[in-house]
């Protein structure tokens, strides 16, 4: 006979009562899942509109912004979500608004959105500059090397379906793609950049003129101004003097103010999802408990006959921690494969559906995230079995060997 | 191994009315001995071996296991003595039933520091388990997890053996097998102490104690 | 036991199968072909072909479940790993990720096809070192 076969030890036993015990092993490891899924997928989305957010303030240079009045949710969407839309305004209210104190560079954009892009239909945000006065754009260009473009060709941006070298056809006319910019994780992912001069093509066309607007004179429009402040201008009060003292249909914002309905949204899903992922913690914590007691009451007589043979109090303990420190990190790891795996997946249904501009998948950010989450899903696992093992380890030997109800 | 019991006492309540369980028994082991306790079921024989064996604590009285106080220990240090100089076996039906015969056997070692297993393949010789070593309990037919339970609480090589019943419910082949495990035992200088209702099974032993009501007769 | 494995893989083949050859055609619908008929179409077409193979497959593993072993749940983890090259690469679909191919049809498709590789995968691995009854 063998006797040289391996013994186990006290993880060993542990292990065995959770393979061994299927059904039950199972239906404590799906409360972990949840738990532990829920707390990933919330913590990845608000993660993600997080650093959206600040990505899309910290990208778009200007302190103030100046908008049509009506089109303020317009200009909010295409900056953050990239979502196309033609609006403006008369280019002469930029003279009044050169008035106020505090201003220390302003330029001007235009917005159209085309009608369709060459591939599959979708239309494209495109954004006219004024290279003269221009300070937004023109350090995006410097990052490609690129000096200044030139009257017709167009810059894209990362997510825009065109290759450097390539034409991009807008209102049936097609233009040269002279660079790509880097990839911002921002809407401008999703736009073509060119000088006020080259969208005067676009207004002009036939095109243009008989599905958007016939009656725009393209010398005339722009759709934004973008201000930089002098260094200790007060932004609040400059943008209520613009919005309010001309008496022209405009509305300013600082950049923070542009994205405060985000940022309020934000909050609101923070809190929204904390309430959800604590009241899912309680809740696993709480079924937990309860199934750890009633199995661990069923099995008062193998503890019993375990300390018959031998078995230390602080052994007994150790097997039901154990046991749920496995059950934690099962949950935990198969609600991380599984939502890391769905959440790549899924990555623009999730986006689109939720309104927010990407998915943050990378892994400096995801690490801190998985090991959370597995600490959580851990840790509510052992909380939920300690009251069980104290009553084990402190239960008298004869009261587990009867047993009891 | 010379085992030492002292006007040893446990009460116990069953509602308002107090009764004693065990009332004031004495009595003594020498190594090699084979003591059987009789008295009918409900006469305290498990509760004075729980006492022994440290799973209950008495109310007063003593136990002294080659000249050592026993009551003395913590409850760790009697897991160690249970683990290594005391064989319990327990009355009924106590295998654990995710592991194999084999794993049970062995269990004792597993949560001792001792690792030799030679004495747990020698128990499965002799008490005719060598093919069942892979089966789980529920495989087994009740006299077949009988023996596997009193391997097991030989496997440590234990000095004071405390055996509850060992043969109730089983076949007279399998009664006959067990005594003989334990009068081996016996002759290679281990103590027994076991209670049973079998008069074959008593005529073997060296000393019979009588319990009645808690109170030892002879 | 063989029996049980025998009739789960079986029933994954057939019903992932059905999900891959009808799905982007109902459930999760691939971008329209009104106005033209673009890559992501051709993939799908593909995956439906797919499809209906994993369908036969699993109904012949039905026929003959105890002659399925661990070589025949490895090959339908096979089809349904390199299912997912298709849209993702060999053929493609639309460039636009706001595409309904990109968004909803391919993701569906990864997702049914990980899940396919993953079961048979699984059971695989449980009937390494069983013999063929």
């Amino acid at each position: 006979m063998n006797n040289n076969r391996k013994l186990m030890s006290i993880f060993g036993i542990a292990k065995r009562n959770i393979s061994n015990r299927k059904i039950r092993s199972g239906i404590m490891i799906a409360f972990v899942f949840i738990l532990a899924s829920s707390l990933y997928i919330s913590s990845l989305l608000i993660n993600s509109m997080n650093l959206g957010l600040e990505k899309t303030i910290g990208r778009i240079g200007a302190d103030l912004i100046v908008v049509p009045q009506e089109y303020e949710n317009n200009m909010r969407s295409s900056l953050f979500l990239g979502e196309c839309s033609t609006f403006y305004t008369d280019r002469s209210y930029m003279d009044k608004v050169a008035e106020t104190e505090g201003i220390q560079q302003m330029t001007p954009q235009l917005y159209i959105a085309s009608l369709e892009a060459e591939c599959c239909g979708l239309p494209t945000q495109i954004i006219a500059f004024d290279p003269e006065t221009d300070f937004i754009v023109t350090p995006w260009l410097q990052d490609i090397n690129k000096k200044e473009i030139n009257y017709g060709e167009v810059i894209v941006g990362n997510g825009v379906v065109a290759d450097v070298g390539s034409t991009i056809k807008f209102f049936d006319i097609d233009f040269p793609v002279v660079g790509k910019l880097e990839n911002t994780q921002t809407g401008y992912d999703y736009c073509v950049f060119m000088r006020f001069d080259t969208s005067k093509i676009i207004l002009e066309s036939e095109r243009f003129k008989s599905l958007v607007d016939s009656t725009i004179d393209p010398d005339n429009v722009i759709s934004a101004i973008m201000i930089k402040a002098k260094n200790g201008a007060n932004l609040n009060t400059m943008a209520s003097r613009i919005t309010y003292t001309y008496k022209i249909p405009v509305k300013a914002f600082t950049t923070n103010g542009m994205f405060s309905a985000i940022s309020d949204n934000l909050d609101n899903l923070t809190s929204f999802s904390s309430i959800l992922v604590t009241i899912s913690f309680i809740l696993a914590v709480l079924a937990l408990i309860c199934i750890f007691t009633i199995t661990i009451n069923e099995r008062q007589h193998e503890f019993g006959v375990l300390i018959s043979l031998g078995a230390t109090q602080k052994q007994l303990v150790l097997i039901i921690v154990l046991e749920a420190v496995m059950i934690g990190l099962i949950g935990g790891v198969l609600a991380v494969i599984i939502s890391a795996v769905a959440s790549f997946i899924f990555n623009n249904a999730i986006t689109s559906a939720l309104e927010i501009p990407y998915l943050d998948n990378s892994p400096s950010d995801l690490i801190p995230l998985i090991l959370k989450t597995l600490l959580i899903a851990i840790g509510s696992s052992i909380l939920a079995s300690l009251y069980s093992a104290i009553r084990i380890g402190r239960a008298e030997p004869i009261t587990l060997i009867k047993g009891d109800e | 191994m010379e085992l030492k019991v002292d006007k040893l006492t446990k009460k116990y309540s069953r509602g308002e009315k107090e009764f004693f369980a065990v009332d004031n028994i004495s009595f003594s082991l020498d190594k090699g001995e084979f003591v059987a306790v009789i008295g009918p079921s409900g006469c305290g024989k498990s509760t004075l071996f729980s006492m022994i064996a440290g799973l209950v604590k008495p109310d007063s009285g003593t136990v002294e296991m080659n000249g050592e106080s026993l009551l003395k220990l913590s409850k760790d240090e009697f897991s160690h003595l249970r683990n290594t100089k005391i064989g319990y076996i327990l009355q009924g039906q106590n295998l654990m039933q995710n592991f194999t015969v084999l794993e049970n056997i062995c269990l004792p070692l597993y949560l001792g520091k001792d690792r030799n297993t030679d004495r747990a393949y020698e128990l499965i010789e002799t008490l005719g388990l060598k093919e069942l070593m892979n089966s789980y309990p529920a495989s087994l037919s009740g006299g077949e997890q009988r023996r596997v339970s009193i391997a097991r609480s030989l496997a440590h090589n234990p000095e004071l053996i405390i055996a509850d019943e060992p043969t109730s419910n089983l076949d007279p082949e399998n009664a006959k097998l067990i005594t003989e495990v334990f009068m081996k035992e016996c002759k290679d200088g281990k103590s027994v102490l076991m209670s049973s209702h079998n008069l074959e099974l008593v005529a073997n032993t060296d000393r019979q104690l009588k319990i009645l009501n808690g109170k030892l007769i002879n | 036991m063989n029996k049980t494995k025998g009739y789960v893989s079986a029933i994954a083949d057939i019903v992932l199968g059905l999900l891959l050859a009808i799905g982007p055609w109902t459930i999760f619908k691939t971008c329209s072909t009104a106005e033209k008929i673009m890559k992501c179409y051709y993939s799908c077409r593909a995956v439906l072909i797919i499809g209906i193979i994993l369908m036969v497959i699993g109904l012949i593993k039905l026929l003959f479940k105890k002659s399925q072993n661990m070589i025949t749940c490895i090959s339908s983890a096979v089809i349904f790993a390199l299912t997912i090259l298709i849209p993702s690469w060999a053929i493609g679909g639309c460039a636009n990720p706001a595409m309904a191919c990109q968004k909803v049809a391919f993701p569906c498709i990864y997702a049914i096809c990980v899940i396919g590789a993953v079961i048979q995968l699984i059971l695989a691995w449980k009937y390494r070192g069983c013999k063929d009854e």
